[in-house]
């Protein structure tokens, strides 16, 4: 193959367009086009090819790529040999396993192995599914620690908007007995699941991206029985306000204020904080759309623990 | 020139109705042609699961089915099956990776009422086995893989040289395309990209170096099939290839053996005008 030069048309600038107080730069549509680009040496674009795409083709290709990675035998057999520790998943050559979805499936993981009992199966929410590659992952660790398959301890149920991304998944997971793998397709700003009804309940990456995040986090703890684990992308500005972003999806960033206000009306548990990364630490810190690196150093996100039990089998400390 | 180029491969972001970008993502393959294949299987095994066409199609996925020439190549295939007295025949695609083809033809076959009464093989790159596995494995009726880098010989009853989409995913050299065009015998679909002049070697915009040959060497070479038919679409996705071209390229289309019916657009290959 030949080895390009790396181009970026557009690198990230220290204010972007859409950033305050430039309120008269409000952008009303956004068109998406999907392309290969070559520029020459002196930037001048050299070649461009289209090729249809959209949002939810792209979602479906990236984590049916992360399932089939997830499913190799050397992600069990990293586990197999570390336990549910990640740490060294750099040394054994896994960078995938130090992104933040693994490191949340660790938890669920670990929380399944706490809670699993030999005639009851632990019931899972996964809020915003896709193509249900959590489970893939937390099949393999499972299978490594415990020696049982998530279809032998799990009742999964996942929820999504994209019946692409839902039909992916029942696709994939066609071995799993239908009484334990059940989707849902709707919307994410309202979950249609009884109050307590799953023991542990995830949300990666999904979240923020509903119409109704606040909402739906309030939605996530209620249905949620003993523990919910997701991520939350948060701004230390006193308001949380809405980004685009780089799917053209609208992305709501909380502000402390909004999850006082969510952690007061769920009474029955506590958030407990096991990790912030700041957005400018993140894999993709250009993810916003005329946002620029000024206004990201006041972004990050939380990996949380909601849990109504006591204790954790993993290292946290409360949310002050 | 290429190799002092610079590339970027993802989404583009404009203020609607503007041409300056307001952001860029890079994406990586497995967003690209892989996302594409993957979400159209997914659209036609729901579809035939289901019983009805259209559940999951969105604009991307039918411009991508044109694109692969997909539909086409499934009708000659099928036409070349009925010709094949074998109640379990044998296809052989070289070029394939992801079984879109063969998905396409399961969708195809089974919305007619038939059954799934053949074997299916796909010579394509190591890297495919996995994607093979996780997206066809669950299925009763499940393809053959067989890595290409292996030479192995393959009877077959039916050949599709899928050239149109294996230049997408690996460098297919002149040898390449010499060692593959030889094995096309008896009933055989072709799906080829081709120069209109000489042959010779382009850079796709993945950075493959892919030869195409020359449409004259194809046809004059072709093994002797009565009522063979073919036609030529130029410049066929010509800009999947880098500019500076010394001819123009496009696409054949081919089935050896016996045409069963009139198919529109398609001609004798001998009075194919190239």
């Amino acid at each position: 193959m030949i080895p390009f030069r790396h181009f970026d048309p557009l690198p990230l600038r220290h204010v972007g367009p859409l950033d305050a107080p430039s309120k008269e730069k409000n952008v009303i549509a956004l068109t998406t086009l999907f392309k290969y680009w070559f520029a020459n040496e002196d930037g001048s674009t050299a070649h461009e090819y289209d090729i249809p795409n959209s949002v939810a083709i792209i979602n479906c290709g990236g984590y049916v790529d992360k399932l089939i990675k997830y499913r190799h035998p050397r992600i069990k057999a990293y586990f197999e040999k570390n336990g549910f520790d990640i740490s060294k998943a750099g040394e054994a050559d896994i960078p995938l396993l130090l992104t933040r979805s693994p490191k949340l499936d660790v938890l669920v993981a670990q929380l399944v192995a706490a809670y699993s009992t030999v005639d009851v199966l632990v019931k899972i929410f996964d809020h915003g599914c896709s193509v249900s590659e959590h489970y893939d992952l937390l099949n393999a660790i499972l299978s490594a620690n415990i020696g049982r398959r998530a279809q032998e301890i799990i009742a999964y149920t996942g929820l999504d908007i994209s019946p692409l991304l839902l039909a992916a998944s029942r696709m994939l997971h066609a071995d799993v007995p239908a009484d334990r793998f059940r989707l849902i397709r709707t919307e994410g700003s309202r979950v249609p699941l009884d109050d307590a009804s799953q023991d542990i309940s995830l949300s990666v990456g999904v979240i923020n991206h509903v119409a109704d995040p606040k909402n739906a986090l309030s939605e996530l703890l209620r249905v949620t029985k003993r523990s919910a684990v997701f991520a939350a992308w948060v701004t230390s500005e006193p308001a949380g306000f809405w980004a685009i972003n780089h799917s053209g999806v609208a992305s709501y960033f909380y502000s402390r204020n909004d999850l006082d206000e969510i952690s007061l009306a769920s009474p029955r548990g506590r958030f407990h904080v096991v990790e912030f990364i700041p957005e400018s630490e993140s894999s993709q810190p250009n993810s916003y759309v005329g946002i620029g690196a000024e206004r990201i150093a006041t972004l990050g996100c939380y990996h949380l623990v909601w849990t109504t039990d006591g204790e954790l089998p993993f290292a946290t400390h409360l949310m002050a | 020139m290429t190799a002092n180029l610079g590339r970027f491969a993802g989404k583009v972001i404009y203020p609607t109705g503007g041409s300056v970008p307001l952001h860029v993502m890079p994406l990586f393959d497995f967003h690209l042609d892989a996302a594409l294949d993957t979400a159209t299987i997914v659209s036609l095994r729901s579809a035939r699961q289901l019983g009805k066409d259209g559940v999951l199609d969105e604009p991307a996925l039918f411009a991508w089915r044109q694109r692969m020439a997909l539909d086409e190549i499934v009708d000659l295939m099928r036409e070349g099956l009925t010709a094949i007295k074998s109640p379990m025949p044998r296809i052989l695609e070289i070029g394939g990776e992801s079984g879109l083809i063969y998905e396409r033809l399961k969708h195809d076959i089974s919305a007619d009422g038939g059954e799934f009464d053949f074997a299916y093989t796909i010579e394509g790159s190591a890297a495919a086995a996995p994607y093979l596995e996780a997206l066809h494995g669950a299925e009763s009726h499940v393809p053959t893989f067989v890595d290409r880098s292996r030479a192995i010989s393959i009877d077959s009853d039916l050949i599709v040289l899928n050239h149109l989409h294996g230049i997408r995913r690996f460098d297919w050299t002149g040898d390449d395309f010499e060692r593959d065009f030889a094995r096309v015998k008896g009933e055989a679909v072709l799906a080829l990209q081709v120069s209109l002049g000489d042959a010779f070697t382009a850079t796709t915009v993945r950075g493959h170096r892919v030869v195409l040959p020359s449409i004259r060497g194809v046809i004059s070479r072709l093994p002797a099939a009565a009522g063979s038919t073919a036609r030529l679409v130029r410049d066929f996705d010509k800009d999947f290839f880098l500019p500076e071209l010394p001819d123009r390229t496009g696409l054949f289309l081919c089935r050896l053996g016996p045409a069963s019916r009139h198919r529109p657009g398609y001609r004798e290959v001998a009075s194919i005008d190239v």
